[in-house]
């Protein structure tokens, strides 16, 4: 039946971060009711307690809507997009369920690197695009200037683009009459062999791994036998449903409906993101086209604080990879943190969101190393390979050369601060691109940095040189070979695999010194002294000395003291059991993220 | 052997809080006191019905600032201990600030028969940044004072304060030997919630690193054993015969009473804490042997503590006392810490302490035994 299809329409939004999507979102559904302001909670599709906290998306997560136009009603699926660069990732999974995307500009700031990004993103997806102007209601709003810089910058007519508040309620209607004339209906073949696009996965404890999905063509109903169209594993159809935004069970999914899939499958590695779902009985003979993975920016070591939740720590990255297709792990051993993962993550934000669910929804306390970044080595022998670990780097005897990744990095900033800026820039080995006056308070500097910088403190230094008014956009631009090694760091002469770092040679003696001396304060006292070593292959570059301990005692001990002591007492053993272990020397898990700690000497 | 028994009186009142204390104190009014007073001769009176008696020879008036009870008052607590407890007054100490009008004729006549005083320091830089509100003159004139009445008085000396320093800090110990057999010298620790804490986080005032406190302590300890001063416990210094017999028996296990508000008590096997309120101590509510909030201590528990707080003492722990207590064989139940411990404690003979020069570092051997 295409007249079902002719009443769906399957969008996203996209915007820059903050330009507020989210809050559209809210805004559609409690317009066309599908949940009551009595159970409104802010950002309704933001379900992690993290994604509320820092007002962010992370998740896609779908939602379907009915509205009555004209006398008849439309189901209209949205499917809500992170903003931060770091996910772009998921954004281009959800556009590829979707026909057409609100491109949400926020009315006080104008296009922004994000806006641009997620919509050549949907330009390359073939979606049609509604732009739509947010934050009407605020006094600095200029709504024309607005539509000027999306017909002159993205090339899109904007001149009937709906001018809405979301926060305030104003011209909801005007957005969803748009999607209902504007976007296409989708045009899969009902009768035609089911096609179904997995554009994520979760977990569920008693359903087992659910694939979300987008039906292009045929349908499913539970009982019906499906097959992973990659690996050709068949499993059964338990559940079918829709989101509201909770699962809400349904007799059958037909093309152009946003759903899940439940199957009783046991692994969610069996539902990998971009893979089609068939029919067992009748395959189609095409998968659709699924979409390129994207590639990790940031890698960091992940341990277990305690050696033996090594096992928990496993199951817990398993569990959370259900949810976040583009987490990847796997095992590295080091000598002095133990067991653990090497993680790649999109950016910095990716790393710290999953480190922080780590530890809350798994209850784990985590040793993390300093992020690191992918490099490309040059072997003298021809042979090329990936470091993305620093303790992995070959010795410098054969080392033809490395290559690291850089950036495009987009700053904006108030004029006044344009020279810290660019100083900022130059100092972490950036190179002028060009720098544009958008207007009489804003600048925008463009620059390619090496990545390994920008991980390393630059947005901190950033912050604090322009008392926070600057803002930094960055995306991928290719390797560019330096000079670079790898400084390691020796304590009580022993070598600490899990604090080698890989640095610009020119940077080689501040960092060596800053870190030495941060790694002095941070490892307590022990018995006997210890030496702090900075080290460029074996050549000692910095040192420090953690004296040794003169005493450990409490200074009193009368008749009320004595069950404080016995708590203190256990709490300092508890603290030591915490403490990694390196040869003959105990060092807190702190030490290994303080050689990141942003310092301003450096 | 029976231990004998000892009574702790708490008396929370100060004229001021000293930046570095994080005990608890109020500033109290005549009238505060009396009530005060009567409340602690109810509970004095009130522990001897709950609990069994024994024999007890050692009463310790600490504070707060307990000299500000009038010699009266104090005559009429210890009168009250009489009454109700089978008391031999082997030891009554007063803790006391050092200050020249202090009646300690009268404190003698009361029945006081030792006087710690809370000097602190002899230099008064380091009295002023402490917050304490007495010169280093005062003090030596309360001392001398002091000493024409009593024989056996006490002195305290803190470590570690801002503006000390080894040589200072020895000189300090010097003075105060000249009129004490008794020193207490105490490495200060920082607690948060402290005046001094907020003065140090925020770069007000700086303290003498760790290295520095250590130093000042072996400086002071090597004038007071050149005196006649020997160490019996990690902060505790006296002439023979001088060491504080109700204080050593918090290291034994010896039985004793906390009365007062925030004081703590061990009897037959349970620890109570007494609540750190006033209002809650005066209305009578949940204080007492029996009555307060109280940890009731097992065996093992017991042994823990029986090892770590004898760890504190010079002469360490009776190991044949022990394992009677606990019906053990000590070098077997302990093989495993005894050797971890090796390198910083031993034993010799009947005794199992921690060696010499290796005192300070007592508490990395009771976290072993913990």
């Amino acid at each position: 039946m295409s007249s079902g299809q002719s009443k769906i329409r399957n969008f996203c939004i996209v915007a820059h971060i903050d330009h507020g999507k989210s809050t559209l979102a809210d805004r559609l559904m409690e317009f066309t009711e599908q949940v009551s302001k009595r159970d409104m909670k802010e950002q309704l599709l933001d379900s992690m307690d993290i994604e509320r906290e820092r007002g962010i998306t992370i998740k896609l997560t779908p939602v379907r809507m009915f509205y009555n136009y004209n006398g008849e009603e439309y189901t209209l699926n949205l499917i809500d997009t992170p903003g931060h660069v770091d996910f772009t990732y998921e954004v281009s999974r959800s556009l590829a369920a979707c026909e057409g995307a609100i491109l949400i500009v926020d009315a006080t700031q104008g296009i922004e690197a994000q806006t641009l990004t997620n919509a050549y993103l949907a330009i390359d997806n073939n979606l049609e695009i509604i732009p739509v102007i947010n934050k009407i209601d605020l006094p600095s709003a200029d709504p024309d200037g607005c539509k000027k810089e999306i017909e002159d910058i993205i090339g899109l007519p904007a001149d009937d683009a709906p001018l809405i508040s979301a926060k305030e309620g104003i011209n909801i209607d005007e957005v969803l009459k748009a999607v209902i004339e504007k976007l296409p209906p989708p045009s899969g073949k009902e009768e035609a062999p089911l096609r179904a696009l997995i554009f994520d996965s979760t977990y569920d404890n008693y359903k087992g791994a659910i694939c979300l999905v987008r039906i292009v063509d045929g349908s499913v109903r539970p009982g019906t036998g499906i097959k992973m169209m990659s690996s050709g594993k068949c499993f059964e159809c338990t559940e079918v449903g829709v989101f509201t935004p909770e699962m809400l069970p349904v007799p059958e999914l037909k093309a152009g409906d946003v759903g899940y899939i439940a199957a009783s499958i046991k692994n969610v590695k069996d539902t990998a993101v971009g893979d089609t779902i068939t029919d067992s009985d009748s395959p189609a003979p095409e998968p659709l086209k699924g979409y390129k993975k994207i590639s990790p920016m940031v890698f960091a070591g992940i341990y277990p604080a305690d050696g033996s939740k090594y096992n928990d720590l496993r199951d817990a990255l398993d569990k959370l990879s259900l949810n976040d297709a583009s987490l990847i792990y796997e095992p590295e051993t080091s000598g002095a943190l133990g067991f653990g993962f090497r993680a790649g993550f999109l950016g910095l934000l990716h790393m710290e969101i999953i480190e922080e669910r780590l530890e809350r929804e798994f209850d784990l306390d985590l040793v993390t190393t300093a992020p690191s970044v992918s490099y490309r080595v040059k072997k003298t022998n021809g042979e090329e390979i990936t470091v993305d670990n620093p303790s992995h780097l070959p010795p410098p005897t054969e080392i033809e050369s490395i290559e690291e990744p850089i950036v495009k990095a987009e700053i904006y900033s108030p004029p006044e601060y344009v020279g810290s800026v660019m100083e900022l820039c130059q100092e972490k080995r950036g190179t002028f691109v060009d720098l544009t006056y958008l207007d009489q308070s804003r600048v925008k500097i463009n620059y390619t940095i090496p990545l390994a910088e920008i991980i390393y403190d630059f947005f901190d230094s950033l912050k604090s040189r322009t008392r926070g008014y600057a803002s930094l956009e960055y995306e991928p631009d290719g390797y560019r070979a330096d000079n670079l090694v790898k400084l390691d760091f020796l304590l009580n002469g022993e070598s600490c695999d899990a604090l080698s770092l890989i640095v610009h040679r020119d940077k080689a003696y501040a960092r060596g010194r800053s870190i030495a001396e941060r790694l002095k304060e941070v490892i307590p006292r022990q018995m006997f002294e210890i030496p702090v070593q900075a080290a460029i292959g074996s050549k000692i570059i910095a040192r420090e000395t953690v004296k040794a301990l003169r005493k450990d005692v409490l200074a009193k001990c009368y008749g009320g003291d004595i069950t404080r002591k016995k708590k203190l007492l256990e709490k300092q053993k508890e603290g030591k059991k915490r403490m990694r272990q390196f040869g003959s020397v105990a060092i807190p898990s702190e030490a290994f993220m303080s050689i990141l700690k942003f310092d301003e000497k450096d | 052997m029976k231990k004998t028994r000892g009574i702790y009186l708490h008396i929370p009142f100060c004229t001021g809080k000293c930046f570095y204390c994080d005990f608890f104190s109020v500033s109290g009014n005549p009238n505060d006191i009396f009530s005060y007073t009567a409340a602690l001769k109810r509970e004095i009176a009130a522990a001897a019905c709950f609990t069994e008696k024994a024999t007890t020879d050692t009463l310790y008036f600490g504070g707060g600032t307990p000299s500000l009870l009038s010699p009266v008052e104090i005559a009429d607590i210890i009168e009250t201990v009489r009454k109700h407890h089978d008391f031999s007054a082997a030891e009554i100490t007063v803790e006391a600030n050092p200050e020249p009008q202090l009646d300690f004729k009268g404190l003698k006549a009361a029945g006081v028969n030792r006087i710690s005083f809370g000097v602190q320091s002899f230099s008064d830089e380091v009295l002023k940044t402490a917050g304490r509100r007495h010169t280093a003159h005062e003090a030596e004139i309360a001392l001398e004072k002091a000493a024409k009445v009593f024989d056996n008085i006490s002195v305290d000396i803190m470590l570690g304060l801002p503006g000390d320093a080894p040589e200072a800090a020895a000189a300090s110990a010097v003075r105060a030997a000249g009129f004490s057999k008794h020193i207490s010298m105490y490495m200060l620790k920082l607690e948060p919630g402290t005046a001094m804490y907020e003065r140090v986080k925020t770069g007000k005032i700086n303290l003498p690193d760790e290295d520095a406190a250590v130093d000042s302590y072996d400086a002071c300890m090597e004038e007071l054993l050149k005196r006649g001063f020997h160490r019996y416990e990690i902060s505790n210094f006296s002439l023979p015969g001088f060491e504080s017999r109700h204080n050593q028996k918090y290291w034994d296990r010896s039985e004793y009473f906390g009365f007062g508000a925030a004081a703590h008590g061990f009897i037959a096997g349970k620890r109570y804490f007494n609540p750190s309120s006033i209002a809650r101590y005066l209305a009578g509510e949940n204080y007492g042997a029996g009555r307060a909030e109280e940890e009731v201590i097992s065996s093992e528990e017991a042994a823990k503590e029986a090892i770590i707080l004898a760890l504190r003492t010079e002469k360490g722990l009776y190991i044949p006392e022990f394992e009677e207590e606990f019906d053990c064989n000590f070098r077997l139940r302990y093989a495993e810490e005894l050797k971890s411990a090796a390198s910083f404690a031993e034993q010799d003979g009947d005794y199992f302490r921690m060696k010499h020069d290796k005192l300070l570092f007592e508490s990395a051997v009771a976290r072993l035994f913990i």
